[in-house]
C-alpha cells in the first residue's frame, strides 16, 4: 500500500496545490510588474499594475505564513510516517526512503528563508512613499516561484517514490560514526573542534553584529546555521538523549524528548534568518535594516538553550559524556 | 469611561468568541482526563477477549468475513486475509433486506398473485 | 497585531452578522463531520487496541486448498514441547448462522472445568443460575446483543440449536455478558467445547484451530518460524500481523474518507469566495469611507484577514466542541451506524473516549488556512475599490 493515502500526505498535497494556484496567479502579477510597471505614468494600465501589486503582495505574505506551518507540519508528518515505513524509528528513515528525501528537505527550508527575505523587503518598500523596490522585489519573487515549483515537483516524486514495503535505515545507521554518507561525514568533525568553533563563532556574530559589518556577519550566519545542525547532532543532541551513541536530528522533535526540538529550531532558524537577511537585503536593494538585535537575541537563546543540557547533565552526574 | 462604552457592541461577539473556545478547551481537558481513567474497564474487556480469544470487534455481523476477519481464510470470493483492504463503504451501504429478495421468493411471491 | 484593528473588525463583523452565518454555519458542519467521525473511529481503534492485548500469541490454522479446515488436536501437545512456548492449546470456535433475523453468531466452546476460568467470570458476566458445574445439559453464556434477539425470537431462557445432523440441541442460557465488553462480545455465545463438537459435528481428535501463549514478547517471531516449518500446511497468525492488518485498515479508511471530501472542500471553496465576493452597497461604502479618512489598502487587506482568521478559528472551535459533545456524551446517535454493519445484531456499545490531538491539528490545517486562502482574492477585490467611485 502507498503511503499516498494517508491522512497527512494528502492534506499536504491539498495546501500545495492551492499555493501554487495562487502563487501562480502572483506569478502572472509579478511578470506583468516587472514588464511594465512605470511610477511615472499615468496610463490605465499602470493603475491596474499598482492595484494588482497589493493582491500579489498580500499572496505572498500569506504563503510565507502558510509554508511556515506547512513545514512543520511536514516533519510532523515525516515523523508519523515512521510507524508506517519499516526500519524507520524517526523522520531520519522517512527521509532516506526515497533519494529526494534529503532535497526536499533542503528546498523547504531554503523557500522559507527565501519568502521571508521577499518580506523584508516589502517591509521597507511599503515604508517609503515612491515604492522604490517594488519592480525588484517581484523580479525577485520570479526567482522565488521556480524554487516554489522545484520543491512541489520534488515532493511529488518524493511521496510517489517511496515504497513501504521496503527497508529503510534508521538514524542509528545513518549518523553512526563509520558510516560514509555525506551528511554522516560532516558530522565527524570530532567534538574537541566543533564545539569550541561553535562558540567562538557565536562571539565573533555578536563583535560583528556590533561593529555592523553587515557582510560578514551575514556569512557568518550562514556558517554557524551549518556548525549548529552538526554539533547539535554531534555532541549537543547525545546530552539531550542522555546517550552517547544516539546521533540524530529527528528525535528531538519527538514526545519523548518534550518537542524540544520544535523550539531549538525555530530560535536556530529565526536568528540565522535576520542575520542572513540583514546581508542579502544589502547586496540586493543596498539598504541597511537594523534587525541585528533580533539576530543576536535568538542566536544568544539557540545557544543557552542547547547548552543548557550539557550542563545540566554535568551537575546531575558529575561526569561529561 | 466614553472609551469603553463605545466598545461594548464588539464586547458580546467577543464574548461569544471566547465562551466557545473556552468550552471547546474544558471538554478537550475533560475527555483526555477520562480517557487516562478508564482502567477498570480495560481490565474487564481484556479478561473477556483471553477468555473468547478471538480479534475483531462484533461491528458488523451479517457475513462471516466481517467478523474475525483477521483470522479468515486466505483465499476466497470475499477475500478475508488479515491483510486485506477495506471495503467498507461499499459493504455498509449495499446490503440485503431483512425478508429474503431473492429470485426464488419472487417467483413464489408471483405465483401467489396468480393465484388470486 | 494592533488590538484597536481587531475590535474594529469585531464591530463591523456584529454589523454584518446575519450574512456570515451561513459560512460560520457550514464551516463549522464540515469541521464538526470531520471530528465526530475521527473520533469516533479512533474510539474504535482505541477498543482494538485494548483487545489486542489480550490476545493468544500465536494462532495456528490449517489449510487445504486455500481454506480452513479442522487441525489435529495431537499437533497441540507437538507445539507446546517448542521451547519458549508456555502452553498450546486446541480451541473449538464457528459461525452459526440464525435464520430468523439473518445474522451469524460466534459460538465458542470453553471448557468449563478448568479452575483458571472460574475465578475470572464474576465481574464480566451475570449468571442467571448456578448452572456452570453440569455438563449433563447443554447450557450456555450468551452475549447481550445475541440475548436480546433470541428473547425477540421468543426464545426464553433457552435456544434449540439445529446441528449439522439436523437434530435440535436444546440449550439453556445461564448468563450473559455484561454491557462493558458489548463491542468485543455482543454476537458470541459461550458453550461447553463438548456441545460445540457436536453442534458442529467436530470429532475429538481435531479442532478449529490452536492456540499458542508466548510469555516472552522477544520470541514469537522466532517461534512463528519454527511453527511454519514444523507445519507446512498451515497458516501462522502472529498478534502482531492482526495489529499491523488494524493499522492498515484505519489508515486507508481515513484516507478514503478524506479523499472522498475533497470535493466538499471545493463546494466550500466556492461558496466562500462567493459570500465574501459578494459586496453590498453598505459594505462598498463602509471602504470607500475609510480610504477618503485615509486608510491604505493594506489596512482594510489587514481588516479582511482579521475578519477571516477570526471567523474560521470561531467555527473552528464550534464545531469541534460541539463534535465531542455530540459524540461522547451524546454517544453519536446517528454517524455511529457507519460504523456498525448492516446487520440486525447491532451493539450497545459506549465510545470510549479518546482525545487524539493530532487529528485535531489536522483537521485544522486543513480548513483554517483554505477558508483564509478563499477569501484572498475577494477581500483583495474590496480593497481596493476607488474612495470616489463609492462616495459619489
Amino acid at each position: 500500500m502507498s503511503v499516498l493515502l494517508t491522512p497527512e500526505v494528502i492534506i499536504l498535497f491539498i495546501e500545495d496545490i492551492l499555493l501554487f494556484g495562487f502563487n501562480t496567479i502572483a506569478f502572472v502579477i509579478a511578470y506583468r510588474i516587472y514588464k511594465n510597471f512605470n511610477l511615472n505614468s499615468t496610463s490605465n494600465e499602470q493603475y491596474t499594475l499598482e492595484k494588482q501589486t497589493y493582491l500579489a503582495s498580500y499572496i505572498i505574505k500569506f504563503s510565507l505564513y502558510l509554508k511556515i506551518i506547512s513545514f512543520l507540519f511536514f516533519v510532523f508528518t515525516l515523523d508519523k510516517l515512521s510507524n508506517v515505513i519499516p526500519g524507520a524509528m524517526c523522520g531520519v528513515g522517512v527521509t532516506t526512503a526515497s533519494d529526494y528525501g534529503i532535497y526536499l528537505l533542503i528546498f523547504k527550508m531554503l523557500n522559507i528563508y527565501l519568502y521571508g527575505f521577499w518580506l523584508l523587503i516589502n517591509n521597507s518598500d511599503m515604508k517609503r512613499e515612491d515604492f522604490p523596490f517594488t519592480k525588484i522585489k517581484f523580479k525577485y519573487f520570479l526567482f522565488i516561484y521556480f524554487f516554489f515549483v522545484i520543491e512541489l515537483i520534488l515532493q511529488s516524486l518524493y511521496f510517489f517514490d517511496i515504497n513501504p514495503q521496503e527497508l529503510v535505515s534508521c538514524c542509528g545507521t545513518v549518523f553512526n560514526e563509520v558510516s560514509t554518507s555525506a551528511v554522516g561525514r560532516l558530522t565527524q568533525i570530532p567534538n574537541i573542534i566543533s564545539v569550541p568553533l561553535f562558540y567562538s563563532l557565536f562571539l565573533l556574530l555578536i563583535f560583528t553584529a556590533l561593529k555592523k559589518t553587515v557582510l560578514l556577519n551575514g556569512v557568518l550566519n550562514f556558517v554557524f546555521a551549518i556548525i549548529s545542525i552538526t554539533t547539535l547532532i554531534s555532541f549537543f543532541g547525545t546530552y539531550i538523549y542522555e546517550l552517547p551513541t544516539h546521533h540524530c536530528p529527528f528525535c528531538i522533535l519527538q514526545s519523548d524528548y518534550f518537542y524540544v526540538g520544535y523550539l531549538l529550531y525555530t530560535l536556530l532558524f529565526v536568528g540565522t534568518f535576520f542575520g542572513i537577511g540583514i546581508a542579502f537585503l544589502k547586496y540586493l536593494i543596498k539598504i541597511p535594516l537594523d534587525y541585528h538585535k533580533i539576530s543576536i537575541g535568538f542566536n544568544t537563546a539557540y545557544v543557552v538553550s542547547v547548552s543548557f543540557f550539557p550542563i545540566n547533565y554535568y551537575l546531575n552526574n558529575g561526569v561529561w559524556l | 469611561m466614553n472609551f469603553r462604552k463605545r466598545h461594548i457592541s464588539s464586547n458580546v461577539i467577543l464574548w461569544i468568541f471566547l465562551l466557545v473556545i473556552s468550552f471547546t478547551i474544558a471538554e478537550l481537558f475533560y475527555f483526555n482526563y477520562q480517557s487516562d481513567n478508564i482502567e477498570t474497564v480495560i481490565i474487564q474487556k481484556q479478561k473477556v477477549v483471553s477468555i473468547i480469544g478471538l480479534p475483531d470487534l462484533a461491528l458488523s455481523t451479517e457475513a462471516v468475513w466481517l467478523r474475525h476477519r483477521s483470522i479468515g481464510n486466505v483465499f476466497s470470493v470475499f477475500p478475508d486475509d488479515g491483510s486485506l483492504l477495506d471495503y467498507y463503504p461499499a459493504s455498509f451501504v449495499y446490503t440485503t433486506g431483512k425478508i429474503s429478495n431473492s429470485p426464488l421468493s419472487k417467483k413464489k411471491k408471483e405465483q401467489r398473485k396468480k393465484n388470486k | 497585531m494592533n488590538f484597536k484593528l481587531i475590535d474594529f473588525t469585531l464591530k463591523s463583523l456584529k454589523r454584518r452578522l446575519t450574512k456570515k452565518l451561513s459560512v460560520i454555519f457550514i464551516f463549522s458542519l464540515i469541521v464538526f463531520l470531520l471530528v465526530s467521525v475521527f473520533s469516533i473511529s479512533s474510539s474504535i481503534k482505541k477498543e482494538l487496541e485494548i483487545s489486542v492485548n489480550a490476545l493468544p500469541e500465536i494462532i495456528v490454522q490449517k489449510m487445504s486448498g486455500g481454506r480452513q479446515t479442522v487441525i489435529p488436536v495431537d499437533r497441540a501437545y507437538e507445539i507446546a514441547t517448542i521451547p519458549g512456548v508456555q502452553n498450546a492449546y486446541d480451541r473449538v470456535w464457528g459461525y452459526y448462522y440464525f435464520v430468523n433475523d439473518n445474522v451469524n453468531f460466534t459460538v465458542v466452546g470453553l471448557d468449563f472445568d478448568l479452575e483458571a476460568y472460574k475465578q475470572k467470570y464474576s465481574d464480566i458476566i451475570n449468571l442467571y443460575a448456578e448452572a456452570t458445574d453440569t455438563i449433563d445439559a447443554p447450557f450456555m453464556i450468551v452475549g447481550s446483543g445475541v440475548y436480546k434477539m433470541l428473547e425477540d425470537n421468543f426464545y426464553k431462557n433457552f435456544y434449540n440449536f439445529r446441528t449439522v445432523t439436523g437434530e435440535m440441541l436444546e440449550t439453556k442460557i445461564v448468563g450473559s455478558f455484561t454491557d462493558v465488553s458489548a463491542m468485543e462480545t455482543n454476537d458470541v455465545i459461550l458453550m461447553p467445547v463438548n456441545y460445540v463438537r457436536e453442534l458442529f459435528d467436530i470429532s475429538e481428535n481435531y479442532a478449529t484451530d490452536i492456540v499458542v501463549r508466548i510469555p516472552n514478547p522477544e520470541e514469537i517471531e522466532i517461534i512463528k518460524q519454527k511453527l511454519n516449518s514444523m507445519f507446512p500446511d498451515s497458516r501462522i497468525v502472529s498478534r502482531l500481523d492482526i495489529e499491523a492488518s488494524y493499522q492498515n485498515i484505519f489508515d486507508y479508511k481515513s484516507g478514503l474518507f478524506l479523499a472522498l471530501l475533497i470535493v466538499a472542500f471545493v463546494a466550500f471553496f466556492i461558496l466562500v469566495y462567493d459570500n465574501a465576493s459578494g459586496l453590498s452597497i453598505e459594505d462598498r461604502r463602509e471602504i470607500g469611507i475609510l480610504k477618503a479618512v485615509g486608510w491604505q489598502v493594506e489596512n482594510i487587506l489587514q481588516i479582511k484577514f482579521i475578519e477571516g482568521s477570526l471567523i474560521s478559528l470561531f467555527s473552528f472551535f464550534l464545531g469541534t466542541g460541539t463534535a465531542l459533545f455530540y459524540v461522547y456524551i451524546l454517544q453519536a446517535p446517528i454517524l455511529r451506524n457507519l460504523f456498525t454493519g448492516a446487520s440486525n445484531l447491532k451493539p450497545t456499545f459506549n465510545l470510549i473516549p479518546v482525545i487524539n490531538f493530532e487529528i485535531l491539528i489536522l483537521i485544522f490545517i486543513l480548513t483554517v488556512p483554505v477558508y483564509i486562502l478563499a477569501t484572498v482574492i475577494p477581500s483583495w477585490k474590496s480593497s481596493v475599490i476607488d474612495a470616489d467611485e463609492v462616495m459619489r
